[in-house]
């Protein structure tokens, strides 16, 4: 099997290595060998063979005697590392892809988008999304809810509706509102604030359910409050959720008596990076097959009543689609290729790229919203990002249909 | 309590919803009292943990009736925090969090209740000895288990379930959660000594040969007390009840059992339970039954065990067959 070596010399292994100790003899030739998982049956073309090697020139023998090269070799595919072949006598110290990706993340992800054609460790090109899968309204308690799957990530998101009673005395705040009760052009323009005024959409993210090494139970950690604020304040800005159905009025005067509080839980079963894409279309598909019961308000009892059959249970009618795509970009010098921009990345990649672009595109190609940092850019770069994002929304759009049917 | 790390709902506070009548599942799917429902069972669904599993109970479930859900993953061995004193065995730690969409009636906070707790601690009792932790010296491992969507019956306020007898939702959770977390303490490739599974049963009044439906009233009693005529009636033992069903279940044991050692982990009853007239304790029957529902639990966690060693063995090339780890439908009647 031909596999490409990449090697490393130790004092850029220093720079690379994180918290991890190596003691090997500094002349001794150390060579990685990661070969992605997808590629393997091609040949490499004879430039692949990158094979350099340290200029150091200490002449320090290694315990192991005879050869100053020791051979640890292993076959490099997972798949094959249960059987460890006798190791051939004279091949340089080489590692399995998982620890090089392990000892030096960022020259692993490096040299794997520097072969050609450029592949991702995961075995993807670089403009490539996970494929999604969705199911809707599997959660018996919930009144609207998905289940969003993009490779190793999955998210549920329940939706849940409570109510919010106006009664006097059960509150005390007073809200001005710029919308009044009549007219459809105020209402068009105010519902946004209104929504967002009363609080009638809450959205929380919870990642403390053993989804990653890295989340425990207990307080949300910064990175799932952060996430959480950025799905709230898009939620509210690309305006979904429409006011009308959230209303809850007496039915003799026509007056609001209630509202509609909306509980948008999403959890994360599985992480494997870019939980925001997967947990916005898990949001966005929970309320797309929300149905609330048939309210009213009742002036004996001062209080909201629903009907319990499920025939009179009403569908939110959220306005639209609005699609988020990802991005990391990672520089590879100038020489070397420039920044190649990621697709929807993994755990991993997020790990190593610190350049984010994040994209919500909308129905009928229009962009919605677009969050760039951690690095200096280009517009191009951008724009490049817009076109994916755009591309990705009509993925999305055709799951939807598939899934939601005729209701989408 | 605010939580200031979360976002709220309005300060006001919101009520869940009041319905016009009585709000009630009505369709239970007919079974004999010894019929156990049937489990979905499925390994090595959250790749990032060393081992995981998700159940499902029952299968295939309508959109009616309500169903347990819960995943279960593991981390682990993994080296103990530097903080903590040197240990020789590895530690086990279980949580369980109910989702904030998994109950009927009020939405669930997201901060970890006393009921959660209590299950938590009971689930990691029931694991720890079946896990030979004596393997592990110096570390962790720690089950994570969270429940997406439950029958209900938990004994919550406002869970729309009056009556007499005893709430089994809870007994119900925390043995699905013991086989989930079982299957995912195997896939994860921690030694064991066996597998546990969680197995539940009730005792049930009957009428007319079939198990009585409504309420007990007439007795003036509550909270599982005896109605008085109980001469006239049967009382029958039935496995894996179902929470939503509108029976009423006088006594209920909940078993965390070790089928190869036949060894329980653990033992919950609610209830009362008194000899009965043929002599045979009524306690001593109920576990009987939680263990031989347990029985039939362990036979799906097998499965589930099995497809995957035969995946794990088709991936590294050991086996090459077809059709090994179809859907993974791991059912049983």
């Amino acid at each position: 099997m031909l596999q490409r070596k990449f090697a490393i010399d130790p004092g850029k292994m220093d720079e690379e290595k994180r918290g991890i100790t190596l003691n090997i003899p500094q002349e001794v030739k150390i060579t990685f060998s990661a070969s992605p998982q997808k590629q393997q049956e091609k040949s490499p073309a004879d430039g692949s063979q990158t094979d350099t090697s340290l200029s150091s020139s200490a002449s320090l023998h290694t315990a192991t005697g005879t050869t100053n090269q020791p051979t640890f070799n292993q076959h490099p595919t997972i798949n094959e590392m249960t059987t460890v072949p006798p190791p051939p006598p004279s091949s340089p110290l080489s590692f399995p892809p998982a620890t090089f990706q392990k000892l030096a993340p960022k020259t692993f992800l490096e040299r794997h988008l520097q072969s050609t054609p450029a592949t991702r460790p995961s075995g993807r090109s670089s403009d490539a999304f996970r494929k999604p899968s969705l199911h809707t309204n599997s959660l018996s308690h919930a009144h609207g809810s998905a289940v969003i799957r993009t490779g190793d990530t999955a998210v549920v998101c329940g939706v849940r509706g409570e109510v919010l009673s106006l009664t006097a005395g059960s509150g005390g705040r007073i809200v001005v509102l710029r919308s009044g009760e009549d007219g459809r052009r105020k209402d068009e323009e105010g519902e946004g604030d209104e929504v967002r005024e009363r609080g009638l959409v809450v959205t929380n993210l919870e990642m403390g359910t053993g989804c990653s090494r890295d989340y425990h139970p207990g307080p949300p950690t910064d990175f799932a409050q952060a996430v959480t604020a950025r799905l709230h304040r898009l939620l509210l800005a690309n305006k979904l959720i429409p006011l009308r159905p959230l209303r809850i009025l007496d039915p003799n005067t026509e007056e609001v008596k209630a509202y509609w509080v909306l509980y948008i839980d999403v959890v994360v079963i599985s992480l494997d990076g870019n939980v925001l894409d997967a947990a916005w279309a898990s949001i966005l598909a929970a309320l797309h097959s929300t149905k609330l019961p048939q309210a009213y308000w009742d002036q004996d009892t001062e209080g909201v009543i629903c009907y319990p059959e499920v025939s009179r249970y009403k569908p939110l009618e959220v306005r639209g689609l609005a699609f988020t795509a990802s991005f990391a970009v990672i520089d590879l010098g100038a020489e070397k290729g420039g920044k190649v921009i990621l697709s929807d990345p993994d755990e991993f990649e997020e790990g190593v790229c610190e350049e984010r672009i994040m994209v919500c595109a909308l129905e009928g190609e229009k962009v919605g919203w677009i969050e760039k940092g951690g690095g200096i850019g280009q517009v191009a770069e951008v724009i490049e990002c817009v076109h994916r994002a755009t591309e990705r929304f009509r993925v999305w759009e055709q799951l939807f249909a598939e899934v939601l049917g005729s209701r989408g | 309590m605010t939580d200031r790390r979360r976002i709220n709902g309005p300060p006001e506070g919101t009520t869940p919803l009041e319905f016009l009548t009585g709000f009630t599942h009505q369709s239970v799917i007919k079974r004999s009292p010894t019929t156990l429902r049937k489990i979905f069972l499925k390994t090595s669904l959250t790749p990032p943990a060393t081992g995981s599993a998700f159940l499902e109970l029952p299968t295939p479930s309508s959109p009616s009736t309500p169903t347990l859900k819960l995943t279960a993953s593991v981390y682990g061995p993994r080296p103990l925090p530097s903080a903590t004193a040197f240990s020789p065995n590895a530690r086990l730690t279980a949580e369980l969090k109910f989702s904030p969409f998994s109950t009927p009636g009020r939405r669930r906070g997201y901060i970890r209740d006393g009921v959660e707790r209590d299950l938590s601690a009971q689930l990691s009792l029931a694991l720890v000895k079946s896990v030979d932790v004596g393997k592990y010296p110096k570390s962790a491992i720690d089950v994570f288990v969270s429940v997406l969507d439950c029958e209900g019956g938990l004994g919550d306020p406002g869970d729309g379930k009056g009556g007499g007898g005893v709430e089994v939702g809870l007994m119900g959770v925390l043995a699905a959660a013991i086989s989930c977390a079982s299957a995912a303490i195997a896939d994860a490739g921690i030694e064991c000594f066996d597998l546990v599974a969680g197995g539940v049963a009730g005792a049930m009044l009957e009428r007319d040969g079939d198990v009585e439906v409504g309420r007990v009233g007439e007795g003036g009693d509550s909270g599982g007390a005896r109605p008085r005529g109980e001469h006239a009636r049967k009382v029958t033992l039935v496995l894996d009840p179902s929470p939503a069903g509108d029976y009423v279940i006088l006594a209920a044991a909940a078993v965390g059992y070790m089928a190869a050692k036949d060894e329980l982990t653990l033992v919950w009853t609610k209830g009362s339970m008194s000899p009965s007239s043929d002599g045979t304790e009524e306690t001593e029957r109920l576990i009987d039954g939680a263990i031989r529902a347990a029985i039939g639990v362990r036979l799906v966690i097998n499965e589930a065990i099995k497809e995957r060693w035969l995946l794990g063995l088709n991936e590294i090339g050991l086996i090459k067959e077809k059709g090994v780890g179809g859907d993974g439908d791991t059912a049983m009647d």
